[in-house]
């Protein structure tokens, strides 16, 4: 055996034990009760209504919901483009989508469910000398065929960034805390914390939105 | 972090979550995200295209007036993903009725 094959064999070893480390055994897959009849195989995502100040949120947090939910395995309609379509229809407004009737939204659109979004939270805030970003967000799967609720969840992230151990003084660390806000603007954590609110709530073990038709247990 | 353990999706979405937010902020951006869910396509060679890509790029089309490209792109969504058949054959029907529609509207002008 010359050194590239041990080399190999050390790197698969290695591969195997991560994989057995890392690779708890999953909770079961939650089920829609039978009562439901038919589960549904497409979700629509609606425009979502934002309760936070920062006008910009609702559509940077409608751009995180597509990809979860189509890998959760549901087919997803096109959610920019029923964006638009909804507009052209006089649909403009996220409130007034979220008070139509969910029948009929289902009907146009030919969607088996549809997904209702709210922002409740999406601020950053300076405390002292860091700052914590936050997202919450509620949502609510309601059966096209009947408007009822078959999946809801409210999920609750937060993100600080500051200085844990400021040299310098305090003018150091004010600063520091400067230097953190001003990151903080710059890139704004919003889309990534909204990211890991949309895994947490459908795609972790701790998920109670049942898969779709296309779902496949995560491959290694 | 772990990379190993990173479970696998079911599909490549390549730059699309950036493109579209990006897009949402600026529609200047509209060129950079039309190559990403063109890179999307060309990147599955259709068995593994995620919901809505082909419809949202055939939307794009229909915007820019590019019609028998766009009526393509619906097709494909429809042919990969059955439940987009409605909706799918509906946005068809528009263009349809679009180009039904234009000729009599050049010989009846505008009276507002």
């Amino acid at each position: 055996m010359n050194a590239t094959q041990w080399v190999r064999l050390i790197g698969i070893g290695l591969l195997a034990a991560g994989l057995a480390a890392c690779a708890p055994k999953p909770p079961p897959l939650p089920t829609y009760p039978a009562s439901i009849g038919a589960p549904p195989r497409s979700i629509l995502v609606i425009p979502v209504v934002n309760t936070s100040t920062e006008v910009e949120a609702a559509d940077a947090f409608l751009a995180t919901l597509a990809v979860p939910l189509a890998e959760r395995g549901y087919y997803v309609f096109p959610t920019t483009m029923v964006k638009r379509v909804m507009e052209d229809d006089g649909l403009g407004d996220a409130d007034m989508v979220h008070a139509a009737d969910t029948k009929r939204l289902a009907e146009i659109f030919g969607a088996d469910a549809v997904l209702y979004a709210k922002i409740t939270d999406w601020n950053s805030r300076y405390i002292v000398l860091a700052v914590s970003t936050s997202v919450a967000i509620q949502y609510d799967l309601r059966l096209g065929s009947t408007g009822h609720t078959i999946w809801q969840e409210n999920t609750h992230f937060t993100h600080t960034v500051g200085p844990q151990n400021s040299g310098g003084g305090i003018i150091g660390a004010l600063v520091a805390g400067a230097v953190a806000a001003a990151i903080e603007r710059a890139a704004p954590a919003y889309v990534p914390l909204a990211s890991m609110a949309n895994a947490q709530a459908m795609l972790s073990h701790q998920s109670k939105l049942p898969p779709g038709p296309y779902y496949k247990a995560p491959q290694q | 972090m772990l990379a190993g353990c990173a479970p696998k999706g079911l599909y490549n979405w390549g730059s699309y979550s950036q493109a579209t937010n990006k897009y949402y902020r600026d529609p200047a951006q509209q060129a950079a995200y039309r190559e990403a869910l063109q890179g999307v396509i060309a990147e599955e060679q259709g068995q593994r295209v995620p919901p809505g890509i082909y419809a949202e790029l055939g939307y794009l089309e229909m915007a820019a007036g590019n019609t028998a490209e766009a009526k393509r792109l619906f097709l494909a969504e429809k042919a990969r993903w059955p439940e987009s058949g409605p909706f799918m054959d509906r946005m068809i029907r528009k263009i349809d009725d679009g180009a039904a529609a234009a000729p009599s509207a050049k010989t009846a002008p505008a009276t507002s």
